[in-house]
């Protein structure tokens, strides 16, 4: 095709002008052809052509209607957008326009035929026929009644003795034609010259007929013919003639004896005009039949005509609907396809403004108020996925961890905060039980459990346990559970969580939990300190005087005694001052324990205070392995200093009471990198000091920290607590394991992780 | 096979011209010709049914012009009116002022067909150097006809009656007498 025409625009303007120029135009033409009927001599001279172009536009008219049936045809195959609904309000419309126009059709078409097939009847025809043979028959009458009055004339005057004068001939011709009310008589000789007329006036007479008219009438002894004339007034009349041959025998004269016979030759000529009033009632009978057989005749292209005029209107009719039919369902179906767009958009989730249509009516109201729709919706999303994230946010940065479970205790969600505290990513768990992951199955036991016992607390009425507590009618359970304690994982420290459950909804349940591993220790602490400086203040004070007075015991008793006597009194004397001694030096330990001083920090080079240290056990086997990147931390070098002292101290012991005894103990130093802040990479100081003993045993590694927990055969059990307390006054981290070597247990290792570094502080 | 009728019936029905006179007289020029109608017997019922028939016979004279239409400098046209009268049963001529009388439909179509004494040229509107082509035919007037006869003649070939062009070379300034 020409790029010409597969120019969308130009195709789209020139559609709608060739239709309504093709539709001005066979309008034009149709009330051209319907007012050709009254007869101007214009219609009269082109009549002809109207007809031919109303018929060339007719068959114009039905190739746009079919094309236009077409375009919608293909469309529908193609399943284009919209087509159904315009073609099915074009197909309404059309049938409106299309129906009564036909129903109009129909009616006028078989009127027409009827009322044409009315005009010709047989007996108006033959009443008409008759009337012509009626005239005929007159005139027929009229002609042989005067050829035979000129016959009897002619008789007359062929006996008339020869030798009369003319005028006593015409007398003789004058009376008879007064009795017979001839009007004109004349009397020709063969060169056809007037002998005698009966005219009075002069040269009024009717001339002689030609030639051959006059040797006709001689052969037939007669001729009558009927002319039509004109007689004054315009109006037509008939004059019957009859030509009557005259033949008179003559004796001969002298000259021409040879003849004996001569025939003298003449002829007459008569007229007689037919009456006035019979000659119009004949004319009109003739002119009425004759107009009466060309309609007759003409009557199958009077139809044709009506019913091409007919058939053009219907043609113009059903045009102008299916166009306005189309224009029509095109104006209707547009909101309607704009809405149906801007549906499928919204369902798809773009909620971006829909173009509008711009009228008053309801369409337009319709799509104005879709858009307000739409434009609420997109409000509304927006603001509920700001609240959404606000929440996760919230959730996400919560150091509780959130779980919310169904009816089967299957995770629905849970949040970053979980996941930190079970060191493990929950997400895979979403629908599925929190057993699946066995580390949790506890965990789970113990929420379900928790759930249960609320479950049977509201369930047995108002009563209220001890672990659950009503806030605004909602149940609640709370408890704290210890995770790790007594299974396989020797080597993992216990977890003690902090638990508090309620249910959402019939369906959801949610439990929300806390890490309090820390604060629980940070309590036992606080409390042994508690215990320690109490228990040092009160048996501290009866220490003295119980040694005093044993000493006094001793020095009063002192010779005044047997010698067996006086040596068991000093003997329980020295035992007395000697317990009590380490005694007092017990409740000092307590004391310091207690009384721990706040650490005074300052950059301390862990190196250096290691390697001093390290000096006082010259002798012992021992392994250093220092790191010498390692930057300063700040800390309390006299804390510090007690801190390595006690550990070295347990390791050296522990190595002597191991299996192998003569193993060196490893002290080690290293710069170690620890997680991210703000970006920037964190470093810190990792003091670790491994021995070769025979490890912690479980129950021992989860308290090892607490006070009068330990291995050792002697000793107070306050050495790791005072190194725990003094750590976690330096906000540093000490971590406490057994060296694995397979399934056996070849020492243990105490790790510090100093993470106040000195450049930093400064 | 349909050309062939149709060519037969071509060669029946229609107007031919038997002869072409034009002659120089004084000043003018006279026209005198000879056409052979021929009607269909569809015409033949119509006219004796009472439709009256106007056959109009034109002459033209034409000088080409390259630069231009044709020039025509005379266009001369007359009708001839042919009815029949079902009381007499006469048929009646009638051109120009002249009537005439016939019995049969042949005598008729011979009084129509014959063309006398028509002044068709006045001398003086013509270039006589010039050449021109004279023309001459005669057709069926179908715009006279009752408009129901002039619907079915739209789609009816026996209707258009018509001769072709006659057309002969003619000189004013050339012999007197120009014959067909």
């Amino acid at each position: 095709m020409n790029s010409f025409f597969t120019s969308k625009a130009w195709r789209k303007r020139a559609t709608p002008i060739a239709i309504g120029a093709i539709g001005v135009f066979a309008l034009m033409l149709l009330v051209l052809l319907s007012i050709a009927s009254s007869n101007t001599e214009f219609f009269d001279r082109y009549f002809i052509w109207l007809y031919a172009a109303n018929m060339i536009i007719g068959v114009c008219l039905v190739l746009v209607i079919l094309a236009l049936v077409t375009v919608i045809g293909v469309r529908w195959y193609r399943g284009h957008f919209g087509t159904r609904l315009i073609a099915k309000l074009a197909m309404i419309f059309a049938l409106v326009g299309i129906v009564p126009g036909l129903i109009l059709y129909g009616v006028s078409l078989q009127f027409v035929s009827r009322s044409i097939e009315t005009w010709f009847d047989v007996k108006v025809e033959s009443a008409l026929n008759s009337g012509l043979e009626l005239g005929r028959v007159t005139l027929q009458v009229a002609q042989e009644e005067i050829l035979a009055e000129g016959n009897f004339i002619a008789e007359q005057i062929t006996q008339v003795p020869s030798g009369s004068s003319s005028e006593q001939v015409g007398a003789m011709v004058m009376k008879i034609r007064n009795q017979f009310g001839i009007q004109e008589v004349s009397l020709f000789d063969m060169r056809r010259n007037l002998i005698f007329t009966s005219e009075l006036k002069p040269n009024k007479f009717l001339p002689a007929p030609s030639a051959d008219t006059v040797e006709e009438a001689f052969k037939k002894k007669g001729l009558t013919f009927v002319e039509q004339i004109e007689v004054q007034g315009g109006q037509r009349g008939y004059r019957v003639r009859a030509v009557v041959p005259i033949v008179r025998k003559k004796s001969a004269q002298g000259k021409f004896e040879s003849n004996k016979d001569v025939e003298d030759k003449y002829f007459l000529q008569l007229v007689r005009y037919i009456p006035t009033p019979l000659a119009k009632n004949i004319f009109a009978v003739e002119s009425a039949y004759s107009e009466y057989q060309e309609k007759s005749l003409g009557r199958s292209g009077l139809r044709k005509m009506f019913v091409g005029t007919l058939t053009l209107t219907l043609f113009f009719a059903v045009f102008v609907a299916i166009t306005l039919a189309l224009l029509l369902g095109r104006q209707l179906a547009r909101p309607l396809l704009m809405l149906l767009k801007g549906t499928q958009a919204v369902a798809q989730g773009d909620l971006s403004p829909k173009p509008e249509l711009n009228t008053g009516d309801e369409l337009g109201m319709l799509t104005r108020q879709f858009n307000v729709m739409t434009r609420q919706l997109a409000d509304t999303r927006t603001s509920l996925q700001e609240s959404k994230a606000f929440l996760e946010k919230v959730l996400g940065s919560l150091t509780a961890g959130v779980c919310i479970f169904d009816k089967k205790y299957n995770v629905v969600s849970s949040n970053a905060g979980a996941d930190r505290i079970f060191g493990q990513d929950l997400t895979y768990l979403d629908g599925k039980p929190l057993s699946a992951s066995p580390a949790l199955r506890e965990f789970e036991e113990a929420i379900k459990d928790g759930f249960a016992t609320m479950k049977l607390a509201v369930t047995g009425g108002d009563k209220s346990s001890a672990t659950q507590i009503s806030h605004q009618n909602i149940p609640v359970w709370q408890k704290q559970i210890q995770l790790h304690t007594t299974n396989e994982y020797e080597n993992e420290l216990g977890v003690t969580l902090f638990v508090r459950g309620t249910e959402l909804t019939d369906d959801l349940r949610m439990v929300v939990f806390d890490d309090i591993t820390d604060v629980v220790s940070a309590q036992r602490s606080i409390a042994w300190s508690e215990v320690a400086r109490r228990l040092a203040h009160e048996i501290k004070n009866p220490l003295t005087p119980i040694q005093l007075s044993a000493e006094r015991l001793q020095h009063k008793l002192a010779g005044k005694l047997s010698p067996e006597q006086e040596e068991m009194i000093n003997r329980s004397t020295e035992t007395i001052i000697s317990q009590v001694q380490a005694m007092k030096e017990m409740v000092n330990d307590f004391r310091d324990f207690a009384k721990t001083p706040a650490p005074q920090l300052r950059p301390v080079s862990i190196n250096s205070l290691t390697t001093e240290i390290l000096g006082l056990y010259e002798g012992s086997p021992l392994r250093t392995n220092l790191d010498p990147n390692c930057p300063d931390i700040m800390g309390d070098p006299t804390q510090l200093r007690q801190v390595i002292h006690n550990l070295l101290q347990n390791a050296q012991d522990a190595t002597l009471e191991g299996l192998h005894p003569g193993e060196a103990v490893e002290v080690k130093t290293e710069l170690v990198p620890y997680g991210e802040h703000n970006g920037i990479e964190q470093k810190a100081v990792r003091l670790t000091i491994s021995d070769c003993g025979v490890g912690f045993p479980a129950k021992i590694l989860a308290r090892a920290f607490e006070p009068y927990v330990t291995t050792k055969s002697k000793g107070t059990g306050l050495g790791l607590a005072v190194v725990k307390k003094i750590i976690d006054d330096h906000s540093a981290k000490i971590e406490i394991r057994n060296r694995m070597q397979g399934t056996e247990v070849i020492g243990a290792q105490v790790s510090i992780l100093f993470m106040n570094l000195a450049n930093e502080a400064a | 096979m349909a050309l062939s009728v149709f060519s037969i019936s071509a060669r029946a029905e229609g107007i031919k011209i038997k002869s072409f006179e034009l002659e120089r007289v004084d000043n003018d020029w006279v026209l005198n010709a000879a056409f052979h109608i021929e009607l269909s017997p569809g015409l033949e019922e119509a006219v004796q049914k009472g439709v009256v028939l106007y056959f109009q016979t034109e002459f033209e004279l034409t000088r080409s012009r390259w630069y231009w239409f044709e020039e025509k400098p005379v266009f001369e046209q007359r009708q001839t009116r042919l009815s029949y009268q079902p009381l007499t049963q006469q048929y009646r001529i009638a051109s120009e002022g002249f009537t005439f009388s016939a019995k049969t439909m042949a005598e008729a179509l011979q009084a129509v067909g014959s063309i006398g004494g028509w002044r068709v040229v006045d001398n003086s509107q013509l270039d006589a150097g010039k050449q021109y082509t004279s023309s001459l035919r005669m057709t069926l007037d179908l715009s006279k006809l009752p408009k129901p006869f002039q619907v079915n003649a739209l789609n009816n070939r026996d209707w258009n009656v018509s001769s072709d062009w006659l057309r002969t070379p003619f000189s004013p300034s050339g012999p007197n007498l120009i014959k067909r």
